[in-house]
């Protein structure tokens, strides 16, 4: 049996039965990710077989001992390469930009440890996680096709059974996006909650690390490991749940296929016994914009100089960061206006409407073709880039947390993601929703 | 040495299975910057066209 073929409940049911070690699970996780079929996929960039079977073998001594330390002990975790593992080399998916070998594990990465977790490698990044195509990777579900990025390594080890968990990196959809074309769950939690001591900045205003998981339960785990709560006790009480639809929205700005799945999703959701209330969104195309000049601004700050000292970065990454130094201040701030008047506008529609959530897709389109640079999009063709962002960039940009879950898939099988925008520190209620919406598709992961 | 043949080589602190680091490409450099300049400028152009002066404290004008 491989690793593939254990759910993440059954992997946490059988370390809790002694039916299967953690050394045994980590062994399958690593040969399973190492086999020929799988490291073609392009998910890890580097596995770390010593590290993890030596934290492994300490997990099941604690286990002998009747000590675990929660839902996570003893799961083999995937990092994406931005993220520090203490001794493995952070490459941040550059052709040599900004590579080192840490000494320490990021903060995430050792509050994962301690809840557990075990990290078996670091997966691919779209370079500097400045890019929502990670293009060295291929989509499990079809390999012709696109994980989204920039946590496409993170989302594809998920979405393909190599690790049951994993951490990426959210500036402006970069958790989210990957997860929806994936197929797996992926969580932004609320901007300045979760430490980002060890995480290669892209822009400081809006990075945030977050959980991708082949459920919903496996996400609120590792959210509650790495903001130090306790994992929420109840994700099954949908009857109290308010959740706010753009219905118009789904239908005009996403692809037909995509949009009909998520308006089925709140059906479903409304059938379980959430309450769903139509809402008129705040203006997306804005917070597109204001979120897109913030980041080219900021992304210079962060990097421009080391491009001035010549470090490698490849062509297009390089391209990007000089036209960041082209950013006036009287762009910048109107950005940082922008963000402020659409925070008010969400204050105010929570406020308003009473709604625990927001729910629109995640993504308008599902996978594109790996090296299609346009997707079919309002009528027309449009960069994947911005495609990726349409739905994304909001919840970035405010600051609030953000949850994708899988919802449906189109007529190919590929898989359509349905966002959840929370009120600032209002993860719990999201993962409530998202367990909702995942019992509504019967509960199991895509196949 | 290049620095990305120099970082290439760094250990990696484990025995595990690595990729190799991508290579950059040459590609048409100029163009790519040209239209994240025009993707930039748009973005700036739909932050003028916002009604942000609400949120800017305005000074009266002096009286003549």
């Amino acid at each position: 049996m491989s690793a593939s073929l254990l759910s993440l409940p059954a992997m946490q049911t059988a370390l809790r039965r002694r039916a299967l070690s953690s050394v045994e699970l980590v062994e399958r996780a690593l040969a399973l990710a190492s086999s020929a079929h799988e490291w073609e996929l392009g998910a890890f960039v580097e596995l770390t077989p010593e590290a993890a079977l030596a934290q492994a073998r300490a997990a099941d001594d604690e286990l002998r001992a009747g000590r675990a330390r929660g839902p996570l002990h003893g799961l083999p975790l995937a990092v994406k390469d931005v993220i520090d593992v203490g001794g493995v080399a952070t490459r941040l998916g550059t052709p040599g930009a900004g590579h080192r070998v840490p000494s320490a594990d990021a903060d995430v990465v050792r509050l994962a440890r301690a809840a557990g977790a075990i990290p078996i490698g670091k997966t691919a990044t779209h370079e500097l996680a400045y890019g929502m195509t990670t293009p060295a990777v291929a989509n499990p579900r079809d390999r012709t096709r696109t994980t989204g990025g920039s946590s496409g390594g993170s989302a594809a080890a998920v979405a393909a059974g190599l690790a049951p968990l994993a951490l990426g990196t959210d500036t402006n959809g970069s958790v989210r996006c990957p997860a929806a074309l994936c197929g797996v769950v992926g969580l932004k939690p609320t901007f300045g909650r979760v430490p980002r001591g060890g995480v290669a900045p892209l822009a400081w205003s809006q990075d945030v690390v977050g959980p991708l998981a082949e459920n919903v339960a496996g996400c609120a785990a590792l959210h509650a490991a790495l903001t130090e709560r306790p994992a929420l006790a109840d994700l099954r009480r949908a009857d109290e749940l308010c959740v706010g639809a753009d219905r118009e929205l789904c239908e005009r700005a996403a692809a037909p296929e995509v949009g009909r799945s998520v308006l089925a999703a709140l059906d479903a959701l409304a059938a379980d016994g959430a309450r769903v209330v139509e809402v008129k969104l705040p203006d997306q195309a804005l917070a597109g914009a204001a979120s897109y000049v913030t980041i080219v601004a900021e992304a210079h700050r962060a990097w421009g100089s080391r491009l001035e000292h010549g470090e490698a970065f490849s062509a297009d990454i390089a391209a990007a960061l000089r036209v960041g130094a082209q950013v006036s201040a009287d762009a910048y701030l109107r950005a940082a206006q922008a963000r402020t008047l659409l925070r008010r506008q969400l204050a105010e529609l929570f406020a308003a409407s009473g709604v625990d959530a927001l729910a629109m897709p995640t993504v308008p389109v599902v996978a594109a073709e790996r090296d299609a640079a346009r997707v079919l999009l309002d009528g027309g063709l449009r960069p994947v880039e911005s495609a990726h962002a349409r739905f994304t960039a909001l919840a970035s940009l405010c600051g609030g947390p953000a949850l994708s879950v899988p919802c449906g898939v189109d007529a190919d099988g590929l898989p359509i993601g349905l966002q959840l925008l929370g009120r600032p520190d209002g993860e719990a209620a999201l993962l409530r929703v998202g367990a909702a919406v995942e019992r509504g598709r019967g509960g199991a992961p895509l196949a | 040495m290049s620095s990305a043949d120099r970082d290439a080589e760094q250990p990696g602190g484990d025995s595990g299975e690595r990729r190799p680091a991508p290579r950059d490409q040459p590609s048409s450099t100029t163009a790519k910057e040209a239209a994240l300049a025009r993707a930039l400028e748009r973005a700036v152009e739909r932050l003028r066209a916002a009604p942000l002066d609400d949120l800017q404290p305005t000074l009266p004008r002096a009286e003549r």
